[in-house]
């Protein structure tokens, strides 16, 4: 059983508790729940009388958020007490499909609806279980039903973001180098961050409501600094100590010039680090391949005190040599620290000044200032536990993933956090999972060539290391042809349109999603995602509202909204703080007539295919089930009979949903090890990609098998800047700016500003629909602050406001949040703003080769319109 | 090296083919998601050495199954997948470290979970 405590070893509180605690104050009304307003999941207190949500405040007891909500989670309220709520089952009476094309909808019974979607998964079941795609968002618990019908049925189509494009490097790289599945900055001791393409600590991303006033606290009582790299002056960029405007599809180019200043220049680098926890010191012979002991066949590195060649595993290994060049074997070969100082040496500052537009003296102070604040060898007590402090942290995000080259530019950026030796460690780079779990704790392992392999607490993903031999593919999304990619379901789309050529015989046949909306904020192009969704026989939707994807499906199932909802979640923690907690989502009020919960309708739907008890053996597996608490075949449960059982398993009997429902949150201690990891885990991480070589050569060789020609230049141990297309586009004055979207904190996805709260905060921002143009780009235009102007890319155009500004690259056009929509639906935000994706072109030319990230650079040309609003 | 007993296809039949000697144990083998799909079949028994460990099962599973199977599920040493589940009597091995343990005998799965994207 877990010490349940409360009130201490978390943070102290900012704001004032109003709520106090459901369990203190009996006769209040405050209801313990999460909210779901976006991915971040704070935990908040709801406010109901008679029957009616009245108030949402962040909840104090959560270290999470700490009593804070944000606008998104506020407007929960106006979500739920929505006019366009859907609370029957429709069905397209309308064969045709587009955008704008009215579905003709027709009420239908649940009854009609199940029988509907059963009798289509039994035939595309028994056909080939890959004509069913399945996509679920941040409900974990509705994602792990409808991944047991993955499960069960045997097709490899679930995925579990709105966004095919999302995490494709950062778990990855995460997953490398911190043994976690997502990063946070330690603000509690970090006194340098770098922020690049982000805008963690001001404005979004995940623990959003912990670390602004973290990353407050740390400025004003600590005056830690705070860089933002980015093309768009955006939230963080205005709140930065300094702002570095940069080039969109450079970042690699940035990373590259900081390695260079801080391993050739400056001579700043943890070396015990770097030795005795990285690959650092393996040697790598001419062919880009670890030298290995012919024996064991165990990576080898140089030992200096003996002169000789050791295996990493050698007890008396002393001493490793990181640089210069010795002779083993009979060949000459060098450490791959030595291999990434010479690669690094090709970005001199000025040579990156020329790609990146980042002044160089700039980025040669920064990158000095920054490895001094690492204060290299410097140690730190906490609760009597001597670790190394290493206060700074690079921080990158999607911004840097977002290109063709997604891999090197991601690569090169976590490479200057590696070298300082700033990963998990007090003021660095830290992971919220590395190390979690109750009652066990989850850590990496040491694995192959004795690198770090993290444990099993977040689920089970693909690694870049050792990545997979490819094949022919047998699946849409090519993921036998990535070899070191985490998901590929980018690709679906694409592949769709001509399966084929690929040697793939089936087709996507029937689809069943959740309330997120894939067509306006999923892949690119919004023509070619409607393209390919108009050709699935039956697509099925969860929905609050008719949004653009919903537009599209044939069956729409009325959902509840998050205050109707229940979920167990899952285990979390905050970096750097004492305590995990374990926070659930319940319904707070009576769900809305006509409303159902979606795991019980997928329950009718496994039951009626009779493929129930097959899903309760997954469940019983994934949702870790344990005696009495076991799923039994031939019986129908309620979900909260279900999470009834998962909370007793995991917690024991004392901690049942009913105690859940009352507290909302379970919070217990960790200790010092399990808050800062690092120097803990005895695998190594990688600064050279050695398995790239191999992984690169057995795709080529496949690719040549199937007669396709792919660039395979990003197969490359180390990482280099490559350009993406519209870079040259831009050089050639082909274009006269990047396209490129940035977040606001107020909306999240494609979901936001159809909320009249969300709606009336973009109206009086007007950065929120409109677009940022610089005044240099604006002079050459034309163009006035104000003036209405189209974007043109290859695949779209779009009519808006410009707002012409310093706050923005000359050569970019900054486009906010999620906006351009045109559901029925959705009638507060049609026609407001633009649509991102509909001018990003999408296909394989740009798509990353390692990742599948799609390049979310939009070349646009600008013009003044004539005239005012459409 | 083991050897295969039965085969059961798709859900259901079992045939044993005779008792393992006393030199090695019966494991059921039950794939999951693709797996399955790679394999062809859903469940099989494989007789193994005493003392085999979930390494040691994931080499035999890469022979007896189609190489498909192997492709996608195997790394090139033999080893399983990172993004492959397994769980042994119903419980997760919740990290490799779990897979050198020597196996006893009893009911092996081998599931497909979801690979997480992000939101």
């Amino acid at each position: 059983m877990p010490t349940f405590v409360r009130g201490r070893d978390t943070k102290e509180q900012t704001v004032e508790r109003p709520g106090a605690g459901r369990r203190d104050a009996t006769d209040s009304d405050w209801v313990p729940t999460t909210c779901r307003m976006c991915l971040v999941a704070c935990q908040v207190l709801v406010r109901v009388e008679a029957g009616q949500v009245v108030n949402v405040i962040g909840n104090p007891d959560s270290p999470n958020n700490r009593g804070r909500m944000c606008a998104k989670g506020k407007s929960g309220i106006m979500n739920h007490y929505n006019r366009s709520r859907l609370t029957r089952p429709l069905r397209r009476t309308n064969p045709e499909k587009g955008i704008k094309v009215d579905p003709r909808w027709e009420e239908i019974s649940w009854d009609e609806a199940i029988d509907a979607i059963t009798a289509k998964l039994r035939q595309v079941v028994e056909e080939d279980p890959r004509k069913l795609y399945l996509q679920t968002w941040a409900d974990q618990d509705f994602a792990a039903w409808l991944g047991a019908l993955a499960s069960v049925v045997g097709t490899p189509y679930h995925q579990t973001g709105i966004s095919g494009t999302c995490g494709k490097t950062i778990h990855s790289i995460n997953y490398l180098t911190t043994g976690g599945w997502w990063d946070e900055v330690d603000f509690e001791y970090c006194n340098y961050l770098i922020d690049v393409g982000t805008q963690q600590g001001i404005a979004t991303r995940e623990g959003f409501n912990h670390a602004v006033p973290d990353c407050a606290t740390a400025r004003v009582e600590r005056g830690m600094k705070l860089v933002v790299v980015d093309p768009v002056g955006n939230n963080a960029a205005a709140k930065a100590d300094e702002w570095l405007p940069i080039l969109p599809g450079t970042d690699a180019a940035f990373g590259l010039g900081m390695l260079h200043v801080l391993l050739n220049e400056a001579r700043i680098f943890d070396a015990e680090f770097l030795a005795q926890r990285t690959n650092a010191g393996y040697l790598v012979g001419s062919d880009g391949r670890y030298v290995r002991d012919p024996a064991s066949r165990q990576p080898l590195l140089f030992d200096l005190d003996s002169g000789t060649a050791k295996t990493h595993d050698d007890a008396s290994l002393g001493a490793v040599a990181l640089e210069g060049e010795f002779e083993v074997g009979g060949q000459l070969v060098k450490p791959a620290f030595q291999l990434l100082k010479e690669r690094v040496a090709e970005y001199p500052p000025e040579f990156v000044e020329a790609i990146t537009t980042i002044p160089a003296s700039r980025l040669r102070r920064i990158a000095r200032e920054f490895g001094e604040a690492a204060q290299i060898g410097a140690t730190i007590t906490i609760d009597g536990v001597e670790l190394p402090y290493r206060p700074v942290c690079l921080n990158w995000c999607r911004g840097p993933q977002g290109h063709k080259h997604a891999w090197h530019h991601t690569w090169a950026l976590q490479l200057v956090n590696v070298v300082v030796g700033c990963i998990n460690v007090p003021g660095g780079y830290q992971s919220r999972a590395t190390a979690i779990g109750w009652p066990d704790v989850s850590w990496p392992a040491v694995g192959q060539d004795g690198m770090m392999v993290p444990g099993a607490h977040s689920g089970k993903h693909a690694l870049a290391f050792p990545g997979r031999p490819a094949n022919r593919p047998g699946r849409l999304d090519l993921f036998e042809l990535f070899p070191v990619a985490a998901h590929t379901r980018t690709f679906v789309p694409e592949v769709s349109k001509d399966p084929e050529m690929y040697g793939l015989d089936h087709r996507i046949e029937m689809l069943i999603h959740t309330a997120g909306n894939q067509i306006a904020g999923g892949w690119a192009d919004v023509n070619a995602v409607v393209d390919w969704y108009k050709s699935i026989d039956l697509v099925v939707g969860f929905a609050v509202e008719i949004n653009e994807t919903h537009e599209l499906d044939d069956i729409v199932l009325p959902m509840p909204t998050y205050l109707e909802s229940n979920a167990f979640d899952s285990q979390d923690a905050v970096c750097g703080e004492g305590v995990a907690f374990h926070a659930i989502q319940q319904q707070t009020v009576e769900r809305a007539p006509g409303v159902r919960e979606p795991i019980e309708v997928m329950m009718d739907v496994y039951e009626r295919a009779g493929i129930l008890d097959e899903v309760y053996l997954v469940m019983n597996r994934v949702l870790k089930l344990k005696p009495p608490y076991l799923l039994e075949t031939g019986r129908r449960y309620t979900h909260q009979e279900v999470l009834d059982r998962q909370a007793k398993s995991v917690y024991g009997p004392e901690f049942g949903w009913e105690w859940f429902k009352e507290h909302g949150i379970l919070v217990w201690a960790r200790g010092v090890a399990e808050r800062y990891p690092g120097r803990f885990i005895k695998g190594r991480i990688p600064i050279y990609m050695e398995n790239f070589v191999d992984r690169g050569e057995e795709l080529g060789v496949v690719l040549g098998d199937m007669g396709l020609t792919w660039d395979l230049v990003d197969y490359d141990p180390l990482p280099q800047w490559i350009a993406c297309e519209s870079y040259g586009q831009l050089e050639r004055g082909e274009i006269d700016a990047i396209g490129v979207h940035y977040k606001l904190p107020y909306i999240y996805g494609g979901q936001g500003n159809a909320n009249p709260w969300i709606d009336e905060l973009c109206e009086k921002l007007p950065q929120s629909y409109g677009v940022l143009i610089n005044t240099r780009l604006a002079g050459q235009k034309g163009i006035k602050d104000g003036d209405w102007i189209w974007l043109e890319s290859p695949v779209g155009k779009s009519r808006l406001r410009a707002h012409v500004t310093e706050c923005v690259h000359p050569q970019v056009i900054g486009i906010a949040g999620h906006a351009g929509h045109w559901a029925g639906g959705k009638p507060l935000s049609r026609g407001k703003g633009v649509n991102f994706n509909s001018l990003l072109p999408y296909g394989t030319a740009h798509m990353d080769t390692i990742s599948s990230s799609i390049d979310m650079c939009a070349p646009l040309t600008v013009r003044r319109s004539v005239g005012g609003p459409p | 090296m083991g050897v295969q007993r039965s085969v059961t296809t798709p859900m259901g039949r079992q045939q044993r083919t005779g008792e393992p000697d006393s030199a090695s144990f019966i494991v059921k083998v039950l794939l999951m998601g693709e797996l399955k799909r790679l394999a062809g079949r859903r469940e099989l028994l494989l007789e193994l050495p005493v003392g085999s460990t979930v390494h040691a099962l994931a080499s035999e599973l890469g022979r007896v199954c189609d190489p498909a199977f192997g492709r996608l599920a195997l790394s090139k040493e033999g080893d399983l997948q990172s993004h492959v589940a397994v769980f042994l009597n119903g419980a997760q091995l919740e990290s490799m470290d779990g897979l050198p343990a020597p196996l006893t005998g009893g009911d092996i799965e081998l599931m497909l979970v979801p690979m997480y994207e992000g939101g």
